[in-house]
C-alpha cells in the first residue's frame, strides 16, 4: 500500500500516461498483483484515443471506448488525473517523480518502477503562412469536432499524409463541414498490395478508411496524391491556399492551384513526446525512418535507465494497438523485477500479438512516411519556432556565420527556448540546419529537455502546497 | 588545421574570457587556434544572466579594470560589428538587514569616490524602483542606474565570428585532453584530434581549468559551485532592474551545503530568469537536482510575491568557476613558460573586453602593468 515517509509517496509502481499504453500496462500490473499509481495529464483518462466526450455533450461514462477504463477503478490502481509530471530523478535504487496538479495532489512520488507511456503530439511542418489564424493541427481539429462538438471553420483544406486525415475529412463532414480538398503528400499507396500479408485481418481499419474515402468521393472534395499546401495567404486569416506538388520548385516552375478556405488542418502524422525520458537521463537515437530520436530499450522495453521503461508513441509512433502490447510487455518486465512470479507463456503471448501488430504499423510508416521534401517550400521569412517568433532567414544567417549544431543555432538565436522548449521547433529546426549544412539530423547533436519539461507556475515546484 | 602551420598561441574554452582573448590575439596578427570542448559558451557563460555589472566589484585594481571595460560596452556592436544585444538597464544590490546596510554604505562610498553614480536607496525609494518587491522582505537598496545587459551568447558568436574573419581558427567539439610542457616550457597541447604544437597557451577554462593545469603540473587556486538557475515564460515588465541580493557579499565561501542567494533579470522578450542555487563541489556536472528547483522557487516568491503563478518554463544548471580571495586568475604561470591563465573572474561579462585585451597583450608584449601580479595564477592565496 502506498506510504507516506519523509513528505514522499512511496509506490513500488507508476504510470505515466493514462492512454493505451498506460492503461494496458495497468492492468496487466494489477493482474500480477502489484499496486499501480497511474499519472495523466487530463482530467479523465484515456489519452486521445480513448479520449471520451465531456459528460455534458454526451451523458456516457467513456467506458465503452475500452474496457482497461473500468479496471481503474479497482482497489489496487490509484489515478492521479490532471497532473503532470515535470520531473524525474534518480533516487536511491528507483526514481523520483515531480508532480503539479490540482489542490491536494501529492507533489513528490517515490517509485521503486516507472513506465513512461507519454504519447505522441502532431508534427509541427512549417510552410510560409502557417502562423496565419486558420491553420490548426489535424489532431487539434479532431479533438474540436469529435470530442467538444465544435467545428473549427466552414470550408476546410486537410494537407498532410497518412488515412488519419480521412478519419477527420469525415468527422468534419458529419458535422456539417464542407472539405474543399484533401492533400496527401506520398504518393497514392500502390506498393499496398506487397503489404496484403500484414494487413490481413485488420478488417476493422480497413474498413474504416474505406468509409471516409467513399463518403469524400461523395462529397465532391478534391483529393490529390503528392500534394501539399505549398502557402497559405489571407489578411490576418486564412483566405485561400496555394497547393502543388509536394516535391515541385518554384510557383511558376509548377502547377499551383489556388483554393478559397477559412480554416487549413496540417495532418503530417505524430511524433513522439520523449520531453521526459530525455530529462531522465534515458538515451536516445535517431531514427530517419520515423525522423524521430527513440529511446533505446532493450526486448522488454527497459530504457537504458534500469527500472525505467518507455511505451507506446512516446517510444515510437505504432498507434493504440502496437501500443497497449508494448504497455503489458513493460509490466510484465517491471512485475518481475518487483519480484512477482510472472508466466513465461504470458510474456511469450504478448510478445507475438506485440510482434503481429507491429507489422501492420510498419506498413502505414512505409506508405505515409513524412515527406522529405517540406523543407523545400521554406522561404526566408517563414516564422520556424513561434514562441522566440525566430524565422528560417534568422537561423539560416547563424549558420552562414558559423554555427554547426543544433544547440549552437538554439543559443544564439533562442529558437526552442521558448514556452514549449523546442516541442514544436525543435525537428523542424534540425531538419532545415540539416539541409543547410549537408548533413545528416543525428549529426547535428541533441538538446537535453531541462526540468520543468512542461511549464509549472512557480509555486507548483514547492514540495509542499503553499 | 596543418602540422607544418602550427599556431602561435592555443586558447583553450570558448566561452567569454576565451573568445575575446581569441579575438584580440587574432585582430593583433598572432595565428591563433581557439579550442572548444562543446559548443561556444555551453558553460557558465552561456549559463549566466547577461549582466554587465559593476557594483559588486572587488575594490582596487579589479574594479580599475571593471570601470575601463565598462567603457568600452557602449561602442562594443560598432566594434564588433553585430547587435550584441546591449543595454542599460540599472541594478540593484537588495539589503534585507542593517549588518548588509553598513556593508552596502561602505561600498557605496568606495564605488562613489571611484566616480560610480552608486546611490543607496531606502525601502521606499526601492520600492518605487521596483513596485514588484516585497517591502517587508528588504531595509534598501545599493543602485547604479548605468549598469546594463547584453547576450552573451551572441558576444561570444561575435568575438569567434570577427576573430575569424582576422585568421582565427576555431575547432569546437574537440576536448584538450593535456597542455605539454618540455624543460620549463610550454611547447602545445593534446586533443582529441591529436597533438598541436604552439608557444603560447592560454587556459581559460573556467571549471575545467583545475583539471587541465594539473596536466602541466600546475596547481590553481580555482574552485566552483554548482550553479542553478530557472527562467519563467514571457511575462509582463516585472523588474526594470537587475537585482541581486547584498547578501553574496557576507556569505562565507566554501559552504557545501546548498544555498540560494536571489538573483533576477528579466529578458528583453519578457522571460525572468531567476537565481541562484549554490553547491561547492568537485564534480563537474550539469544536472537540475529536484532540491534546487524549489529553493531558487520558493526564495524568488519571499522577493517578488507576484511571481508565485508565473510558469517557469526550462532550469539549468553548471559549474561556476571562482576564486577563494575573489581575485582572478590572470596572467603568467611561474615556472611554466608561455602559459597563460585567465579565469575565475568574478564577474565575467564587464571584464570580458579588456581581459582580452589584457591576455594578448601578454602575448605581443604590449601589456605592461607590474600591479597585474596581484592576480597571478600561481600566488598563494
Amino acid at each position: 500500500m502506498p506510504d507516506v515517509i519523509a513528505n514522499h509517496l512511496q509506490v513500488e509502481l507508476a504510470i505515466v500516461g493514462a492512454g493505451p499504453a498506460g492503461l494496458a500496462a495497468a492492468a496487466e500490473a494489477s493482474d500480477l498483483g502489484v499496486p499501480v499509481t497511474l499519472i495523466d495529464l487530463f482530467p479523465r483518462p484515456g489519452g486521445q484515443y480513448f479520449k471520451p466526450t465531456p459528460a455534458e455533450l454526451d451523458g456516457e461514462s467513456g467506458a465503452h471506448l475500452s474496457p482497461l477504463l473500468d479496471r481503474l477503478s479497482q482497489a489496487d490502481m490509484r489515478v492521479i488525473s490532471d497532473t503532470a509530471v515535470w520531473g524525474i530523478f534518480p533516487e536511491g535504487e528507483g526514481y523520483l517523480l515531480c508532480l503539479y496538479g490540482p489542490v491536494g495532489t501529492p507533489r513528490r512520488l517515490l517509485a521503486r518502477k516507472v513506465i513512461l507511456a507519454p504519447g505522441a503530439h502532431d508534427r509541427p511542418v512549417p510552410f510560409p503562412g502557417w502562423t496565419l489564424p486558420g491553420v490548426i493541427t489535424a489532431g487539434a481539429a479532431l479533438t474540436l469536432v469529435k470530442h467538444q462538438r465544435l467545428l473549427p471553420g466552414r470550408r476546410f483544406l486537410l494537407s498532410g499524409t497518412g488515412p488519419l486525415q480521412l478519419v477527420l475529412a469525415r468527422h468534419l463532414l458529419d458535422a456539417g463541414g464542407e472539405v474543399a480538398a484533401v492533400l496527401d503528400a506520398n504518393p497514392f499507396p500502390w506498393r499496398g498490395w506487397r503489404h496484403a500479408r500484414a494487413a490481413w485481418g485488420q478488417w476493422e481499419r480497413l474498413g474504416e478508411g474505406w468509409a471516409a474515402w467513399r463518403s469524400l468521393r461523395k462529397a465532391d472534395a478534391l483529393l490529390r496524391w503528392g500534394h501539399v499546401v505549398r502557402r497559405a495567404e489571407g489578411e490576418g486569416q486564412v483566405e485561400q491556399a496555394i497547393i502543388g506538388p509536394v516535391d515541385g520548385g518554384t510557383d511558376e516552375a509548377v502547377a499551383v492551384d489556388r483554393i478559397a478556405v477559412d480554416t487549413i488542418c496540417l495532418g503530417h502524422g505524430l511524433a513522439p513526446s520523449v520531453q521526459l525520458a530525455r530529462q531522465a537521463g534515458c538515451e536516445h537515437r535517431y531514427d530517419p525512418d520515423q525522423r524521430a530520436y527513440l529511446p533505446v530499450r532493450d526486448e522488454s522495453l527497459q530504457s537504458t535507465l534500469p527500472g525505467l521503461f518507455v511505451v507506446g508513441d512516446g517510444a515510437g509512433i505504432g498507434g493504440k494497438d502496437v501500443a497497449q502490447w508494448e504497455g503489458r510487455l513493460a509490466a510484465l518486465a517491471a512485475a518481475a523485477q518487483l519480484t512477482r512470479s510472472v508466466a513465461a507463456d504470458r510474456i511469450a503471448a504478448v510478445r507475438r500479438e506485440l510482434a503481429r501488430q507491429r507489422r501492420f504499423a510498419a506498413v502505414l510508416i512505409d506508405l505515409f512516411p513524412a515527406s522529405a521534401h517540406l523543407g523545400d517550400l521554406l522561404t526566408d521569412d517563414t516564422v520556424l519556432c513561434r514562441c522566440e517568433e525566430i524565422t528560417v532567414g534568422e537561423i539560416r544567417r547563424v549558420v552562414a556565420e558559423g554555427a554547426e549544431t543544433l544547440n549552437a543555432v538554439r543559443m544564439v538565436t533562442r529558437a526552442g527556448m521558448g514556452r514549449c522548449q523546442g516541442r514544436m521547433c525543435g525537428g523542424p529546426v534540425s531538419e532545415l540546419l540539416a539541409r543547410e549544412l549537408g548533413q545528416p539530423v543525428e549529426a547535428l547533436g541533441q538538446v537535453t529537455p531541462r526540468p520543468p519539461v512542461v511549464p509549472v507556475p512557480l509555486e507548483g515546484l514547492l514540495e509542499e502546497e503553499a | 588545421m596543418s602540422v607544418e602551420r602550427s599556431p602561435d598561441a592555443i586558447v583553450i574554452g570558448g566561452g567569454l574570457i576565451g573568445s575575446s582573448v581569441a579575438y584580440h590575439l587574432a585582430r593583433a596578427g598572432v595565428r591563433t587556434l581557439l579550442i572548444e570542448q562543446g559548443d561556444l559558451a555551453s558553460g557558465a557563460s552561456g549559463a549566466n544572466f547577461g549582466n554587465v555589472q559593476v557594483e559588486d566589484a572587488e575594490f582596487g585594481l579589479s574594479l580599475e579594470l571593471t570601470l575601463r571595460s565598462y567603457a568600452r560596452f557602449a561602442s562594443l556592436g560598432d566594434e564588433l560589428n553585430y547587435e550584441v544585444g546591449y543595454r542599460r538597464t540599472g541594478n540593484l544590490l537588495l539589503i534585507e538587514n542593517q549588518q548588509q546596510w553598513a556593508l552596502m554604505q561602505q561600498r557605496a562610498a568606495r564605488l562613489q569616490a571611484a566616480g560610480v553614480r552608486a546611490a543607496l536607496l531606502d525601502r521606499d525609494e526601492t520600492c518605487r524602483l521596483e513596485p514588484g518587491l516585497a517591502p517587508e522582505t528588504i531595509i534598501g537598496a545599493l543602485y547604479n542606474p548605468e549598469e546594463g545587459t547584453l547576450d552573451p551568447f551572441k558576444l561570444v558568436h561575435a568575438y569567434a565570428l570577427r576573430g575569424r574573419d582576422a585568421g582565427l581558427e576555431l575547432w569546437t567539439h574537440t576536448r584538450v585532453t593535456g597542455i605539454q610542457v618540455r624543460g620549463g616550457r610550454v611547447i602545445g597541447v593534446t586533443t582529441a584530434r591529436g597533438p598541436v604544437s604552439a608557444q603560447w597557451v592560454i587556459l581559460a577554462a573556467g571549471a575545467w581549468s583545475h583539471a587541465l593545469g594539473r596536466t602541466a603540473g600546475v596547481e590553481l587556486p580555482v574552485e566552483w559551485v554548482h550553479g542553478e538557475a530557472l527562467i519563467t515564460e514571457v511575462l509582463p515588465t516585472t523588474a526594470r532592474n537587475a537585482m541581486t541580493t547584498a547578501a553574496f557579499f557576507e556569505a562565507t565561501e566554501g559552504a557545501e551545503e546548498q544555498s540560494v542567494g536571489f538573483c533576477l533579470r528579466q529578458r528583453p522578450r519578457g522571460n525572468v530568469m531567476l537565481g541562484e542555487a549554490a553547491r561547492v563541489t568537485r564534480r563537474l556536472g550539469r544536472e537540475s537536482t529536484p532540491a534546487a528547483l524549489p529553493a531558487v522557487a520558493a526564495e524568488a516568491r519571499r522577493w517578488l510575491p507576484a511571481l508565485r503563478r508565473a510558469a517557469v518554463i526550462r532550469s539549468w544548471a553548471i559549474p561556476v568557476a571562482f576564486v577563494p580571495d575573489s581575485r582572478p586568475l590572470l596572467g603568467p604561470v611561474d615556472g611554466v613558460a608561455g602559459l597563460l591563465v585567465a579565469t575565475g573572474l568574478k564577474s565575467t561579462i564587464i571584464l570580458t573586453p579588456v581581459v582580452g585585451e589584457l591576455v594578448a597583450g601578454m602575448v605581443t608584449g604590449a601589456t605592461q602593468d607590474p600591479r597585474l601580479a596581484e592576480f597571478s595564477p600561481t600566488r598563494t592565496l
